[in-house]
């Protein structure tokens, strides 16, 4: 299938109903589920990325599309599933322990599997063994959100917890700084959804 | 040789003692950065300009020349040698001139019967950013005086949970409680009594209403609890002595707080409750308190829920480029239409140096209904640029209000579309939040009877307005109700009256708290609010014709 307009649109616009009732049909008419998907919905989220870059979009209407794109994922995921979709990469990401945020770590979940990531969202709160388990379960980046001055902190034990696991850690969320994560050993700092895909490319070595 | 510091014209001259940041050099000469993350370099508003001499930043050493300038900073930055020029930008300076502070209070009818029938009382209001306190006669009941003043703590810190992680670092919970004792309260008693003719020995009773960490740093009780799930505080009440707490009235004095509700529904809620009488109302009534918290309360027949959203200090001008506290030269009501000709009003002095929390509603609804603004908060570009109001601020797009040579800081002052995000994201938090609250009781905004709005922040917003943007539920304007300082009127309940503190000791317990993260519709609601007014339409029904 070549890109459907409509769903491009709808995504980019937020219009939630709309992308649910499009995927369905496009599900139903047969249109093979990756490329709904490939084809469509992650360009749209691809342009939304860009534009946020560009300074032409901001968070308000970045979690309005991946709220949008979450209801037709909802939809897809089972199907792409049985489909066996190939991941380029199997991350983690988790709200660490103490913190409830998860709005921004949801989106950067978004964005990850929009760019073809396997993800495994960890929730909230979660505490080091958290975090070591979905290294064991595969996960080669694992990503930590903070957005509390308080909870911050414990991103450091995290570092120290998964020294030689030999996957890569990530860290962002409001308060965080490039300069924390250098003080604390991380492997790379971004500040926003958009450079999170590409830093976790880098980390993997798939992106320059 | 020494270190220069340049502000407003002025310029003071200091020796480098080698450990001080140059944040702290600043206010060594006098001047206070603005230090809203605590000094952790994760917030930019201690931003300097430094000039020739070299210096680390960070970890790293840097030598700026002579006619160059570099910005920094100033909480990360020290001075290395001793010769050291250093220009600190208005925006980064707290003035302390002109605030306009919630003082005035209703005090609803009670009985007059106060624990001490001689002598005076002080009634306190422990705000996050601002501390009002009024003298009473206990043997007549009458209000003597009000005063206020910042609250020093800012000086530390913006918000209470950066307050919160400060106190984990030795010796900070006790430079926090000095800040607010010796540096607030006691000079405001010193204010009371010099204007009132009072001896400062004849003070017998202090009672004080604010937010749960407030009271924990003031009775020097470290709130760290209150920073980690599940945000329990020490204890809900807590009471002392003037000699113990060093507060200048009689050493014996009795000082007590008006009793929390849970780690971020404090006190100053409970005073609000009480002062409004929320649960003896008939039908389905909320109180919220637009601020940093934003607590708010909901009583249906006299059954009442609670939640504090976050919506973090953007209304107080916080994050935003050109944002200002309401103080003097800050820009308090906007007006215009698709003409972009501005109407502003400007606290005090008549050049303006920044947009303070009203204003910029104002301006957001205005543009909304005349299409400058879209509903993601997004300018009609070619507008701007017909009407001659186009600025490119690094990189985002800007409308600008008040022209460089009309300003009070030589700058333009504009408006991003990045701080009509910011704007966003915290009236999302409010309006998600209440609607939370009324999805819990089953009910929806068009079923409210009644809103009380408490805080100093709502007796200057334009409601309407409020509604247009989607902060505020739209139901008819005759149905909202403004109260003035509902916490401080608690605290001086509670001086009057002796059966009060039994009150309180009762509404504490009354409310369910919830927590929004663990409701089924919370983030949906967040997200719908960050459009204008709201992607549910329904909810809007006059804004969306
Ligand atoms: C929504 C919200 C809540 C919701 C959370 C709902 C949820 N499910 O997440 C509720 C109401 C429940 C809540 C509760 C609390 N909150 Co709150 N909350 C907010 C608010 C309004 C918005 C946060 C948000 O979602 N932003 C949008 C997202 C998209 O942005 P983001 O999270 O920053 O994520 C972006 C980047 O940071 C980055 N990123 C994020 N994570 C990661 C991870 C990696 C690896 C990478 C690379 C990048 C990255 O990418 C994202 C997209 O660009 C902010 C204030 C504000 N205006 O910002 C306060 C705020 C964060 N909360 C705050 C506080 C204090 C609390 C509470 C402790 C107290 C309270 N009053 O209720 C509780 C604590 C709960 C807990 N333990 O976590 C404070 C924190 C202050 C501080 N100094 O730490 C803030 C700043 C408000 C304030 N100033 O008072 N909150
Ligand atoms: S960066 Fe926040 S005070 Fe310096």
């Amino acid at each position: 299938m070549a890109k459907n307009e409509a769903l491009y649109e709808a995504v980019l616009k937020g219009k939630r109903k709309d992308v649910a009732e499009i995927v369905q049909q496009e599900i139903d008419g047969g249109t093979n589920v990756e490329s709904i998907l490939m084809d469509s919905m992650v360009p749209a989220m691809a342009e939304i990325g860009d534009r946020f870059s560009r300074n032409e979009a901001y968070v308000p209407e970045m979690l309005i599309a991946a709220r949008a794109m979450q209801a037709g994922l909802d939809l897809l995921d089972p199907l792409l599933q049985e489909a066996g979709h190939e991941p380029i990469g199997k991350v983690a990401i988790g709200t660490v322990k103490g913190d409830l945020h998860d709005i921004g770590k949801n989106l950067c979940a978004m964005m990850l599997k929009g760019a073809g990531f396997e993800v495994m969202d960890l929730g909230v709160d979660c505490d080091v063994d958290k975090y070591k388990e979905a290294v064991e379960n595969g996960a080669k980046v694992v990503l930590l959100s903070a957005l509390l001055t308080t909870t911050m902190p414990y991103m450091k034990e995290v570092v120290k917890g998964l020294a030689g696991s030999g996957a890569k850690i990530l860290i962002g969320g409001a308060p965080v700084t490039q300069e924390y994560a250098d003080e604390i050993g991380a492997d790379g700092y971004s500040d926003d959804a958009n450079t999170c895909v590409k830093a976790t490319k880098i980390a993997l070595g798939i992106a320059a | 040789m020494a270190i220069k510091i340049n502000f407003d014209g002025k310029m003071v001259v200091l020796e480098n003692d080698g450990k001080s940041s140059v944040m702290e050099l600043a206010r060594k000469a006098g001047w206070h950065i603005d230090a809203k993350c605590g000094g952790r370099g994760s917030c930019a508003s201690c931003n300097v300009l430094l000039g020739e001499g070299c210096y680390r930043v960070f970890t790293e050493t840097i030598e700026v020349m002579p006619e160059q300038r570099r910005e920094v900073l100033s909480c990360q930055t020290y001075v290395i040698g001793d010769c050291a020029e250093i220009f600190l930008p208005r925006s980064s300076v707290i003035s302390f001139a002109g605030a306009r502070i919630a003082d005035e209070m209703d005090i609803p009818e009670h009985h007059f019967n106060p624990k001490f029938k001689t002598g005076f009382g002080v009634a306190v209001d422990i705000g996050t950013t601002t501390v009002v306190a009024a003298l009473i006669d206990l043997q007549s009941g009458k209000i003597m005086s009000r005063e206020s003043l910042y609250n020093q703590q800012i000086l530390k810190a913006d918000d209470v949970v950066s307050r919160i992680s400060l106190c984990s670092i030795e010796g900070n919970l006790e430079a926090l409680q000095e800040l607010v004792i010796e540096h607030t309260l006691n000079p405001l008693i010193h204010k009371l009594c010099d204007g009132t003719g009072t001896d400062k020995n004849d003070i017998v009773h202090v009672t004080l209403s604010g937010n749960t960490v407030m009271m924990h740093i003031f009775f020097g009780v470290s709130p760290e609890t209150i920073g980690v799930i599940p945000f329990k505080p020490v204890s809900n009440s807590f009471s002392s002595t003037a000699r113990e707490l060093k507060i200048d009235v009689n050493p014996d004095a009795r000082i007590e707080d008006v009793p929390s509700i849970s780690g971020y529904v404090g006190g100053d809620i409970t005073s609000d409750l009480h002062v409004s009488n929320l649960w003896k109302r008939d039908g389905l009534t909320l109180l919220i308190d637009i601020g940093t918290n934003g607590e708010m309360v909901a009583s249906l027949n006299g059954e009442m829920t609670a939640c504090a959203t976050a919506a973090g200090p953007a209304f107080e001008g916080a994050g935003l480029l050109h944002g200002a506290r309401a103080a003097s030269r800050a820009i308090d009501t906007v007006k215009y239409d698709r003409n972009l000709d501005f109407e502003l009003t400007v606290i005090g002095d008549p050049s303006p140096m920044g947009l303070c929390g009203s204003a910029i509603i104002d301006f957001i609804a205005d543009g909304f209904k005349c299409g400058l603004i879209n509903a993601f908060g997004r300018y009609d570009v070619d507008l701007l640029k017909e009407k001659d109001r186009y600025e490119n601020v690094k990189g985002m797009h800007a409308c600008m209000l008040v022209a460089a040579e009309l300003s009070a800081t030589g700058e333009s002052i504009t408006v991003t579309e990045h701080d009509i995000a910011e704007i966003l994201k915290a009236k999302a938090a409010i309006y998600s939040g209440l609607k939370t609250l009324l999805t819990e009781l089953g009910k929806t905004v068009h079923e409210i009877d009644h809103i009380i709005l408490a805080g100093g922040f709502a007796k200057h917003i334009d409601i309407k307005n409020a509604i247009t943007i989607g902060l505020l539920p739209d139901v008819p304007i005759e149905k909202y109700e403004v109260i003035g300082n509902g916490s401080l009127a608690g605290a001086a309940l509670a001086l009057l009256d002796q059966s009060t503190k039994q009150a309180y000791l009762d509404i504490i317990h009354k409310p369910k708290v919830i927590t929004l993260n663990k409701t089924a519709h919370f983030t949906s609601y967040f997200q719908e609010a960050l459009a204008i007014p709201n992607l549910e339409e329904e909810d809007f029904p006059s804004v969306i014709i």
